[in-house]
């Protein structure tokens, strides 16, 4: 191992390392970032097109600013070493570089933004609406995800009978509806299905084509929870004595539902957004509400506050889902060790 | 923090030559409000091995991976050949070359097998050529007994197998210091020996150790001198018959009567 | 041991001590009964087509179902029942489901052939629909390249552990990840033109699709990246491994088994989505489908393009199944 040649050049190639240690590669010297900052500085002065909307010519210079801008916050993020503070500052200063480089560039009229994006009194008028197309999406997501349980619950019990007929009409089943576009679904529920003499009102249409496609993926977690309980389980809880239905009640449910409910509240709301989609089949739900209106007061307010209205929504609920996921994980994880 | 606040203009290494391989100067760690390390100053000269003991969450683990600053110190110096490798913008990369390290977990790269996990850093680090270094490994892997493991994945082999291994990685960057950081507690009893032989071996061929055990066997065989550490400082510090026979701490000789 | 037998005071202490409603339920003669019971009913209480009041009519209906369902589910539940005979109740499941679909939907069935295969419909306009699957795919190769290097981006800069950065990259995955992407298009499409940004439909997919699965994919990374152990780290970094080698020759070889699998998903589940761009008249599949479908008065198109999507959805389906199920036996080992 360290015979005496060896430890030789290795002392040889430290003595070798006391020449380099102040030795700083060239891109993370202050020096390059001051330089680098001025040269940046430079090319916004004199290349960058005036106000106004550019030309080809003046969009490649711009997208090539923006890209050395990148480049240059890439390089400083990199390093360990520059402190925080310079981090956050840079942060902010993009934002602002490129609320800037958006202003200075983009044809908005800028006196009428309050007026047609954050005009309260376009909402005021579209209220009514607004909030009818709310509940119309509430209850889309609730008929939908009482159904998909129901449906899904139902596969998942019938296919745990490991039957060779029903598992393939299962299969195909859960294959066909995970494999649709709900919005083709649904287009072929509402347009496509009163030719054949099945006339659903737009609601129902909405509901089943939601439930459906939701009822296939529900019917999959439910059946990782039958799965995910070991056999030795059932044999250790009727060792102990306990009957099948107390080996249910005390043993499999238990285990079951906390495999099972992380990934159904997430299948829920998931299938809440896509209630969305059911604007295409013309159901006034919140989307559909914000789009007419926006059309009848030729002002996209209704639209932003829309929006916003779905990302007040659903940013609780997806960060909710993702912490019982976090969770259940957590709880896996420990039960391995 | 000493490292984030310096300034990095005319960075001069500091100098300590004291002829010893690792200094260590009032050496402090903290992770937020908990205090690890208080002020550890110690030497460790060439081919000297050094056995580190102490309770459990006596911070031993800690100055061991503060030493390749695999975690930050806090305050303090820590010379390697005299260079202050706290010092800004030395390149840590370089200092860990010289360093070699084995883990309680072993840590072998699972997508590798055993002779790639050996070659990896030698021909990327070193630039050494694929021959070489597979010649290398394999004369590495004779000298821990596991030639006939060279293509086989970290999974199929044994704990002691995969230590032996993982010490064969470590001395494949050809370092001048190594670091043991309780090697065989994660071991099953019947393969602790297998791993302790390759470290005699190795203490015999004059390599500079430092070891975080409580493998008594090895320690009075093998080592030097033993660090005894209590909350975070060193309450002892001289030879295994010292220590062993003569001690006269009470915490030392609490702990030994628990572990003999 | 008979289960009624055991109820006068037992000396056998192993004896039943209640009748067993699961041992009853299990015998041949209940079955045999149930099913006269089941029989009976949908002979005499089912309605014909519209006769009954609607409350009555559903809820006879739905009655016999959850019967059906029960009686089915008590014979395939039973270890021992014959298969022959679970065979047959799996059969009469699925035939009484048929059965109640074909006599209550009010479908009149002579017209499949000609609203829902009418293939003439089709003639000389099948190059419309396959260019309809061109855009889709194009449009999913595109947006699955721009999500995949958005998702990267965001994963790579997370592991600088800037909190700043942090912040706003959390904002950005949170964001994207809660507005319905249809609600994203529209926005784009609808909205940002009065910001002097007028993009057009194809641009508007591809940005759309690219910045929501974006922050879905880098949910993948990050998940892959935080699946490598952190000793794996302290081994490469001990051995003296620069960042880049330790994320080339370390990370990204351990995470990539891991990210595939959910990475696949999503681009499948982008590719789905893409249907959703033709609410802002991106002349995708369905676009062109429903062009058809309004040209042509037939919905003969709309379903064509439905088994289209199928044919091609249907195997990334499986394919994704197969690749987590792999997954997750590797994750036992």
């Amino acid at each position: 191992m360290a015979q005496p040649a060896s430890s030789q050049t290795n002392i040889s190639r430290l003595s070798d390392l006391k020449d380099k240690v102040g030795h700083v590669p060239f891109i993370r010297r202050n020096s390059f970032v001051y330089g680098s900052l001025s040269l940046l500085v430079i090319y916004a002065l004199f290349l960058l097109p005036s106000k106004g909307s550019p030309d080809t010519v003046d969009l490649g210079r711009i997208v090539i600013f923006c890209l050395l801008l990148l480049v240059w916050a890439f390089i400083i993020f990199t390093d360990e070493l520059k402190p925080e503070k310079l981090k956050t500052i840079m942060v902010f200063s993009i934002f602002i570089i490129a609320g800037w480089l958006y202003y200075r560039y983009s044809t908005a009229r800028w006196g009428e933004m309050g007026f047609l994006f954050f005009n309260l009194e376009m909402v005021q008028k579209a209220w009514p609406t607004l909030v009818e197309g709310f509940w119309t999406t509430l209850l889309l997501a609730i008929c939908a995800a009482i159904m998909s349980t129901v449906i899904g619950l139902l596969l998942a019990i019938f296919r745990s009978f490991n039957n060779p007929v029903l598992n393939f009409f299962i299969i195909a089943y859960v294959d066909f509806f995970r494999a649709m576009p709900i919005i083709v679904l649904m287009m072929l529920i509402y347009y496509a299905l009163p030719f054949m003499g099945i006339r659903l009102s737009a609601i129902v249409s909405g509901i089943l084509a939601l439930g459906l496609n939701s009822s296939a993926y529900v019917s999959e977690i439910f059946r990782a929870g039958f799965l995910s309980i070991k056999k030795g389980q059932i044999e250790a809880s009727s060792a102990l004595g306990l009957n099948p239905i107390q080996t249910m009640r005390f043993v499999i449910l238990p285990q079951a539902f906390r495999v099972v409910i992380p990934p159904l509240v997430g299948n829920y709301v998931a299938s809440a957004k896509d209630t969305a989609l059911a604007s295409s089949i013309s159901i006034i739900e919140l989307l559909k509400a914000g789009l007419s209106q926006k059309s009848l007061l030729a002002n996209p307010s209704p639209l932003i506050f829309v929006t916003a209205l779905y990302l007040v929504m659903f940013v609780p609920l997806t960060r909710f889902s993702g912490y019982l996921e976090k969770r259940m994980k957590e709880s896996q994880r420990q039960v391995r060790l | 923090m000493f490292l984030r606040t310096s300034s990095r203009k005319g960075v001069k290494c500091k100098m300590n030559d004291t002829g010893a391989m690792i200094e260590v100067v009032d050496l402090h760690k903290r992770f937020k409000d908990l205090h690890v390390l208080k002020g550890i100053s110690t030497s460790v000269k060439q081919s000297e091995v050094v056995a580190v003991m102490g309770p459990s969450g006596s911070g031993k683990s800690t100055f061991l991976r503060c030493m390749n600053r695999l975690e930050e110190p806090s305050s303090g110096h820590i010379y390697i050949e005299g260079i202050d490798i706290l010092a800004p913008y030395i390149d840590i990369n370089r200092v860990r070359t010289e360093i070699g390290m084995v883990f309680q977990s072993f840590n072998l790269f699972p997508h590798l097998t055993s002779i790639e996990n050996i070659k990896l850093a030698p021909m990327s680090v070193r630039k050494i050529s694929d021959q070489e270094a597979t010649e290398r490994g394999m004369a590495l892997l004779d000298k821990v007994g596991l030639v006939d493991k060279a293509k086989v994945y970290p999974e199929q082999l044994s704990g002691g197998q995969q230590q032996r291994v993982a010490i064969a990685r470590a001395l494949a960057m050809q370092p001048q210091i190594m670091f043991f950081d309780e090697p065989t507690s994660a071991l099953d009893p019947e393969m602790i020996g297998e791993v302790l032989d390759v470290m005699r071996n190795m203490a015999k061929e004059g390599m500079t150790m430092m070891v975080v055990s409580h493998e008594m066997g090895f320690i009075k065989e093998a080592a030097d001198r033993i660090l005894f550490l209590v909350d975070g400082l060193i309450v002892e510090d001289g030879t295994p018959d010292q220590i062993f026979n003569y001690s006269k701490n009470e915490r030392t000789l609490e702990f030994l009567s628990k572990i003999i | 041991m008979n289960p009624m037998s055991a109820t006068p005071a037992p000396k056998n202490k192993f004896a039943r001590t209640h009748p067993g409603w699961s041992v009853w339920l299990r015998r041949p003669s209940v079955t045999a009964l149930s099913f006269a019971v089941l029989f009976a009913y949908a002979f005499f209480l089912l309605p014909t087509k519209d006769t009954a009041p609607p409350f009555l009519f559903y809820l006879s209906i739905n009655l016999f179902i959850v019967l059906v369902l029960a009686f089915t589910g008590n014979i395939l539940a039973d270890p021992k029942k014959p298969e022959a005979l679970k065979m047959i109740a799996a059969l009469l499941l699925i035939a009484v489901f048929c059965w109640l679909f074909y006599r209550y939907s009010g479908a009149q069935w002579g017209r499949l052939k000609d609203f829902f295969f009418n293939w003439e419909t089709l003639e000389g306009n099948w190059w419309i629909l396959w260019q309809g699957l061109e855009v889709t795919l194009l449009l999913a190769f595109i947006s699955g390249i721009g999500s995949v290097l958005v998702g990267l981006l965001i994963a790579v800069l997370r592991t600088l552990h800037s909190p700043t950065l942090n912040f706003f990259l959390k904002v950005y995955v949170d964001v994207f990840r809660s507005i319905p992407m249809i609600v994203v298009m529209v926005f784009i499409f609808f909205a940002l033109p009065f910001m002097g940004i007028s993009l057009g439909s194809i641009v508007t997919t591809i940005l759309a699709l690219s910045l929501g699965y974006g922050a879905y994919a880098s949910e993948c990374f990050r998940a892959g990246i935080e699946s490598v152990h952190s000793g794996q780290l302290e081994a490469a970094r001990s051995l003296g491994l620069s960042r880049w080698k330790t994320i080339s020759k370390i990370i990204l070889p351990q995470a990539f088994p891991v990210v595939i699998p959910p990475l696949t998903g999503t681009l499948v589940a982008m590719l789905k989505d893409t249907a959703v761009a033709s609410i802002v008249a991106a002349p995708e599949l369905l676009k062109r489908a429903r062009e058809l479908y309004t040209s042509e008065t037939n919905p003969t198109p709309l379903v064509a393009a439905a088994l289209i999507y199928l044919v091609v959805l249907i195997p990334l389906v499986r394919a994704v199944n197969v690749l987590e199920n792999k997954l997750q036996k590797r994750r036992k080992v």
